[in-house]
């Protein structure tokens, strides 16, 4: 047996049994507890039972768990009056036929109406609130869960499509200018070909990882940084600061690295002249880890609107901590002097949301 | 074809110049690392052929396209892909991408050479009026997001407003960061004629003219535009058309 039915079963059985009970104490007020009394509720208490039991065959027979609300308020009027009725004559008949010293009820139709079938009216309308608002209730819990369920693995999609793809952009300058190496600078062509398989390695890997560390994220953006390098020459200068504490550090695959990314494009690519990208990692406290991405350059959100990737990588990251860390992590971007800077805060200890995926099993 | 280089990474400049020395019919005349220097490259050289890449600091290649009087043919060379490219709308556009394939770059400039030389047995008769644009000579208009190279004679007319000159062809008429008294001078006169204070028209898309009040002309434009010609200038745009 279901753990369901088993639960409805014990509150058939408790419950009508706390109804003849009360029954029996109203008597026992009045002073006419006899064997005849007893035997009557006996009757009353499987006859309860029975057609309540009855009422929820007709009410699963005919679908009424899925009809609307006012299809089914008529339908549980006329059901309780239905099985009131049954459950009147029911007992009146017994009444009549067994207990002998008992006054007849089935010749006193007005009784009859009074004392039988208006009562059990009510109590088997009471009986089909109770049960439709379990029902309803268990459904509204089930519902609540899917959404929840839903809503979680909608985050893990949308997490899935914010990981940062490698800027095309970038990636074909970057072919471009090994390229034009090979004949220049051989030695140099080939590093720069290893260094490529590592961003791609790394940005594949993100599609399948939550977490990387500080030190293999470093790792990408000094390769990547490297490339950019090829590209600019002279151009670009950079340099990390991070703590070897923090290099074990967790924290979502290719973030640094977007916003190394964004320093190239919206910095260092705009200055005739180019500059610097310094990049360091610091514990403001005993669970907030802050990381600086500053770059030369002047950070105009207006311009950056309009320029055709409009900051998409910004605004991508910023969703990922969101979902990943909720309020617990921030992205700010300001100007400096002649410097943008990009400050991310994150939680030392990465605690994933999905923790309620285990629902399932 | 006298050609010039246009790209910020010496390494990208490098590696096109490189793939060019196999075609004989381009000379690469100079490099330069950005619009600035372009700009002077180009006033000074009149190349035949620029190679411009779009992404660059400072300037980009359209803005620099923009300002320019003379406007070479122009292959751009981007790593953008293609759809990206689109998105700007410029017509009659060539284009390499970035790393650029040899196949593609020999077709670019197989079709540069045809319109070139196409162009240039046009060009023998009008080849006197120096410093002047001839009819097809094309500039280069950006509006937003569109682009357009037009050659001359597919403009039917010019219009001041304020610090702008709006360009009417086909169905277009973006703006331009130029001065009605600017252009004037830099067209020939009997292609394009002052008419009034406000109007350049293209003499050949007139249709049809008429007296008008105070000695002045109406002129209708095959598109069905009318316009009027002041009194001032009637009498010598009298005199252009009775040639």
């Amino acid at each position: 047996m279901s753990d369901e039915k088993a639960l409805y079963w014990l509150t058939q059985v408790i419950g009508w049994f706390l109804f003849v009970l009360l029954i029996l104490f109203q008597n026992f007020l009045l002073g006419q507890v006899d064997v005849g009394i007893v035997s009557f509720l006996i009757v009353n208490y499987v006859i309860g039972i029975g057609l309540s039991h009855f009422m929820r065959f007709v009410i699963l027979q005919f679908g009424m768990l899925r009809m609307k609300i006012y299809q089914v308020l008529p339908r549980i009027l006329m059901l309780s009056v239905g099985t009131g009725v049954s459950a009147a004559v029911l007992i009146g008949t017994i009444s009549d036929l067994f207990f002998e010293d008992a006054e007849e009820i089935m010749v006193m139709p007005f009784n009859l109406l009074l004392e039988l079938v208006v009562p059990f009216t009510v109590v088997f309308l009471i009986w089909n609130i109770l049960y439709f608002a379990t029902i309803y209730l268990k459904n509204y819990e089930k519902e609540e869960v899917k959404n929840l369920r839903l809503e979680a693995s909608m985050n893990e999609v949308e997490l899935g499509n914010l990981r940062s793809q490698l800027n095309p952009h970038f990636m074909f300058n970057a072919l471009n200018s090994i390229r034009a190496l090979v004949d220049e600078n051989p030695q140099e062509a080939k590093a720069g070909i290893t260094k490529m398989s590592s961003i791609l390695r790394s940005s594949l890997a993100s599609g399948r990882k939550q977490f990387v560390t500080l030190e293999e994220e470093m790792k990408t953006v000094q390769a990547y940084l490297d490339l950019e390098k090829i590209r600019f020459e002279e151009r670009l200068n950079y340099s990390f600061d991070i703590p070897a504490e923090l290099n074990s550090v967790q924290l979502p695959p290719m973030l640094v690295q977007t916003l190394a990314e964004n320093a190239i494009k919206h910095g260092i690519s705009d200055l005739p002249s180019g500059g610097d990208v310094i990049i360091d990692a610091r514990r403001l406290n005993d669970s907030i880890l802050e990381i600086r991405v500053m770059n030369s350059g002047k950070y105009d959100p207006i311009k950056r609107k309009k320029s055709t990737s409009n900051g998409i990588g910004l605004t991508n990251s910023r969703r990922r901590l969101q979902l990943l860390y909720g309020t617990k992590s921030n992205i700010a971007i300001y100007n400096e002097a002649d410097r943008v800077i990009c400050d991310i805060t994150i939680p030392l200890t990465p605690k994933s949301r999905f923790a309620y995926e285990d629902i399932d099993s | 074809m006298r050609t010039l280089i246009v790209d910020d990474e010496r390494l990208a400049r490098k590696e096109l110049a490189s793939l060019l020395e196999q075609f004989e019919e381009i000379e690469v005349i100079d490099e330069c690392a950005n619009a600035d220097e372009a700009r002077k490259a180009i006033e000074s050289e009149k190349p035949d052929l620029i190679f411009l890449d779009i992404q660059m600091p400072g300037e980009t290649g359209f803005e620099l396209l923009e300002t320019l009087d003379f406007v070479p043919k122009v292959v751009f060379v981007t790593a953008y892909d293609e759809y990206a490219i689109k998105a700007f709308e410029v017509n009659a556009l060539d284009y390499v991408l970035k790393p650029v394939e040899e196949e593609r770059l020999a077709e670019a400039i197989k079709k540069v050479n045809e319109e070139f030389k196409e162009r240039d047995t046009d060009l023998e008769t009008t080849t006197e009026n120096e410093g002047k644009l001839g009819m097809n000579d094309q500039i280069f208009l950006k509006d937003g997001d569109k682009c357009w190279f037009v050659t001359l004679k597919d403009i039917r007319m010019f219009e001041s407003e304020g610090n702008y000159v709006r360009v009417f062809f086909e169905n277009n008429k973006p703006l331009i960061l130029k001065s009605l008294n600017n252009l004037e001078k830099r067209l020939d006169d009997k292609d394009f004629f002052r008419i009034n204070r406000k109007f350049i028209v293209n003499l050949k898309e007139i249709n049809h003219i008429e007296p008008w009040f105070n000695g002045g002309l109406q002129i209708k434009l095959t598109t069905g535009e009318t316009l009027e010609v002041s009194r001032r200038q009637a009498s010598r745009f009298k005199d252009l058309l009775s040639l």
